[in-house]
């Protein structure tokens, strides 16, 4: 029995990347996240090296941690991330922002954390509770431990530059079984593009963080807009799931005619209708949620 | 129902399409 601790450093190390990834994205969303502008006077390579994303050599914690040093901010700013921020840094995992269970556990972690810094200066911040990078990683390998086999799998398909894009992508056909197209795992390179925006969003930043580190450039700007557009926005999952749901409203339509569909009030009636119940308004706004939950549960599973 | 269609909805005539149906959804927190 591995220890939850311990379970994250057994994560695949592109899974390790995401966890952390989320956590420095959702804990500086007015940064970059990898690059300060006070870094600009030294070289490039000093101390790029360490952030790129392609750089299997080392662990995502290790670079990380050496981030933080080199940017000289206190631990607590880069170790600890605000409860309240917690959903958000889920959805960029693309793990439900809600779930019950799961921010119980966060707040039960965050219990024993609050900034040292506002407690010293005698601020009452006692509402703003804060958990630990530490918890945050345990608590997410736990959640994305059933990702790790597809990681692995993906390895075995070849060492290309790349195979983790296409770790990324065999990650998700395996959690999402409602996949309209055929997500073999042969699939060719156009299949891949249409497949999942969200890993090819990934990808450009991934990108993007080569690009600085070879030519020196700093765009914290341009990755500011872009990291805090994410959290608004629905992830690939979500836009299938709903892409899904909105389908059962129209089982003659054609998916490829599904965008340009309307649910009307005719249309609401009429699945009313179809569920074989009279009901009020407010019924119907009850049940209708309830069956969607439902439908989406088995469209999940 | 109207008042959900009314909620959500982005066009004058209280009618849905996928950008507002995936809007409920995930304020629903069904997705």
């Amino acid at each position: 029995m591995v220890s939850s601790e311990n379970l994250f450093h057994a994560l695949p190390k592109e899974l390790q990347t995401m966890i952390d990834e989320a956590f420095i994205a959702t804990v500086r969303p007015n940064s970059s996240g990898f690059q300060k502008p006070m870094n600009k006077s030294g070289p490039p390579s000093s101390g790029g090296g360490g952030f790129l994303m392609e750089d299997n050599e080392s662990p995502g914690g290790v670079f990380f941690n050496d981030l933080e040093n080199t940017e000289g901010e206190g631990p607590e700013d880069s170790n600890q991330i605000l409860l309240g921020l917690i959903p958000a840094a889920l959805q960029r995992l693309d793990l439900p922002p809600d779930d019950p269970e799961v921010l119980a556990v966060f707040r039960n972690a965050a219990s024993g954390w609050t900034s040292s810094s506002l407690n010293s200066l005698g601020i009452s911040h006692s509402t703003e509770t804060y958990v630990g990078r530490e918890d945050w990683r345990s608590v997410c390998a736990v959640l994305l431990e059933g990702r790790a086999p597809a990681f692995d799998d993906g390895k075995s398909f070849g060492n290309s530059p790349d195979s983790a894009h296409l770790d990324e992508d065999d990650e998700d056909a395996s959690m999402t079984d409602d996949y309209v197209e055929d997500n073999s795992p042969f699939r060719s390179d156009l299949e891949q593009e249409g497949s999942d925006e969200e890993y090819q969003e990934v990808a450009v930043r991934n990108s993007r963080h080569r690009g600085n580190h070879i030519t020196g450039i700093k765009r914290s700007s341009s990755q500011r807009g872009r990291l805090s557009e994410e959290p608004g926005q629905p992830t690939s999952r979500q836009r299938q799931t709903c892409l899904n749901t909105f389908a059962l409203f129209f089982p003659e339509v054609s998916f490829l005619e599904l965008s340009k569909q309307r649910i009307m009030v005719a249309d609401i009636q009429r699945v009313a209708k179809l569920l074989g119940e009279k009901m009020k308004a407010d019924e119907v706004h009850v049940l209708l949620f309830k069956s969607l939950h439902s439908l989406t549960a088995d469209l999940d599973a | 129902m109207l008042e959900m269609l009314e909620m959500f909805s982005t066009s004058p005539e209280k009618s849905m399409d996928l950008s507002d149906f995936t809007r409920m959804m995930i304020v629903a927190k069904l997705a």
